[in-house]
């Protein structure tokens, strides 16, 4: 057993433990944190597959934002009556046996499949051994050759730069990636101003009936609210009357988007979900 | 490593990301179900980029794979942030304004 084979066999066991226990963890900060192993775990998969980039990419990008947004979302959204979000019993035997379905057909899939014959047929000059990066060796940009060095490469196929070796081995410049980088840009900037447009303050009306938006955030945030046992809602003491809050609203030139009539419904919701606070 | 061993892991790591979106109440649990989902998919792409044709460019739709992921995120983080503005809550299932 190479070192190789010995570093795959502990980067997949700990990445599919991860996963798995992502799955089956139900306390969502552990499961947060579990999805920090299989994640890192796979990061160092892809150092095995000689993507340096990509791996340290994943690292950042996963390890350093994705879970640490999570983490915020977690405690962004912690407040309140905790309830134990745990699965119906049905659900869970179905959503595994499904799983296990899936599991069983791609690996059926897997081992029907002749990856050798694929590697070879698609690589007639693959070098003894097979340890030297592949990517490096068709791409004659610099460090051509060198093993594990995928910055170059990646870099000038995202700037519309993608020299690589035909069949015969002359070079001939084939299309980059100089467009679908420009539109994922362009994407980001859009996710940015959407994400904080839908995260943003809300402007609230006095006595409203949507109490629970008030300040915009969470519900730590808000004023004292009284539980009025004849309407069977909470209300705000200091509150106005809806027309006064309205027309206050109107004549400042504000909009009143999340303002809609008192239905059971949703009274019924923040009554049982606002159980606990003090009134 | 052969391919086939890679592509295992892969696969396990999809189901894993399926079994999380399916059972999970929680509106972020619901989302790292989708980040494992996504991370199968990244790391089949890298691994076909190392032993096929394939070449560089699986690692590049592997780079585009973890940017949609990371935005991905962000915007669904702002979905949940709304969603518990509303309904107190982040159980999914209690979003069924629409059926009533």
């Amino acid at each position: 057993m190479t070192v190789l084979q010995f570093l795959f066999g502990v980067f997949a066991t700990t990445t599919c433990l991860g996963a798995i226990m992502v799955a089956v963890t139900q306390n969502i900060v552990r499961m947060a944190f579990w999805l920090m192993v299989s994640v890192a775990s796979a990061s160092g998969l892809f150092f095995l597959l000689h993507a340096d980039f990509l791996a340290a990419a994943q690292l950042l990008v996963y390890l350093g934002g994705t879970v640490v947004i999570l983490v915020f979302g977690v405690m962004l959204t912690a407040g309140g009556r905790r309830q134990p979000l745990t699965p119906k019993g049905g659900e869970t035997i179905l959503a595994v046996s499904l799983a296990l379905a899936l599991v069983a057909l791609l690996m059926f899939t897997v081992g029907s499949v002749d990856w050798e014959r694929l590697q070879t047929a698609s690589q007639p000059t693959m070098p003894e051994g097979g340890l030297v990066a592949t990517t490096s060796d068709r791409s004659p940009v610099a460090g051509a050759g060198r093993l594990g060095d995928t910055g170059h490469a990646l870099g000038s196929a995202m700037i519309g730069f993608r020299p690589r070796f035909d069949g015969e081995g002359r070079l001939e410049l084939g299309t980059g990636y100089l467009l679908p980088f420009e539109i994922i840009s362009v994407h980001l900037l859009v996710v940015l101003i959407g994400a904080a447009y839908l995260a943003r303050a809300k402007r609230q009306i006095p006595g409203g009936p949507n109490v629970g938006r008030t300040n915009g955030g969470s519900p730590m945030t808000r004023g004292p609210l009284a539980w009025d046992p004849d309407s069977a809602q909470y209300n705000d003491p200091s509150a106005q009357s809806v027309e006064q809050a309205l027309a206050g609203n109107l004549a400042s030139g504000g909009g009143f988007s999340a303002f809609s009539p008192e239905e059971p419904t949703s009274i019924e919701t923040r009554q049982t979900a606002g159980e606990g606070r003090p009134a | 490593m052969t391919l086939g061993a890679y592509l295992t892991v892969a696969a396990v790591l999809f189901a894993a990301g399926l079994t999380c979106m399916m059972t999970k109440r929680h509106a972020l649990g619901v989302l790292m179900g989708v980040e494992l989902v996504l991370n199968s998919a990244c790391l089949n792409l890298v691994a076909f980029a190392r032993y096929t044709a394939l070449g560089i460019d699986g690692q590049i739709f592997a780079l585009f794979v973890i940017v949609i992921a990371a935005a991905e995120a962000a915007v669904a983080l702002a979905i949940a942030l709304n969603y518990y503005n509303n309904f107190l809550t982040v159980d999914v299932d209690r979003g069924d304004e629409l059926k009533r």
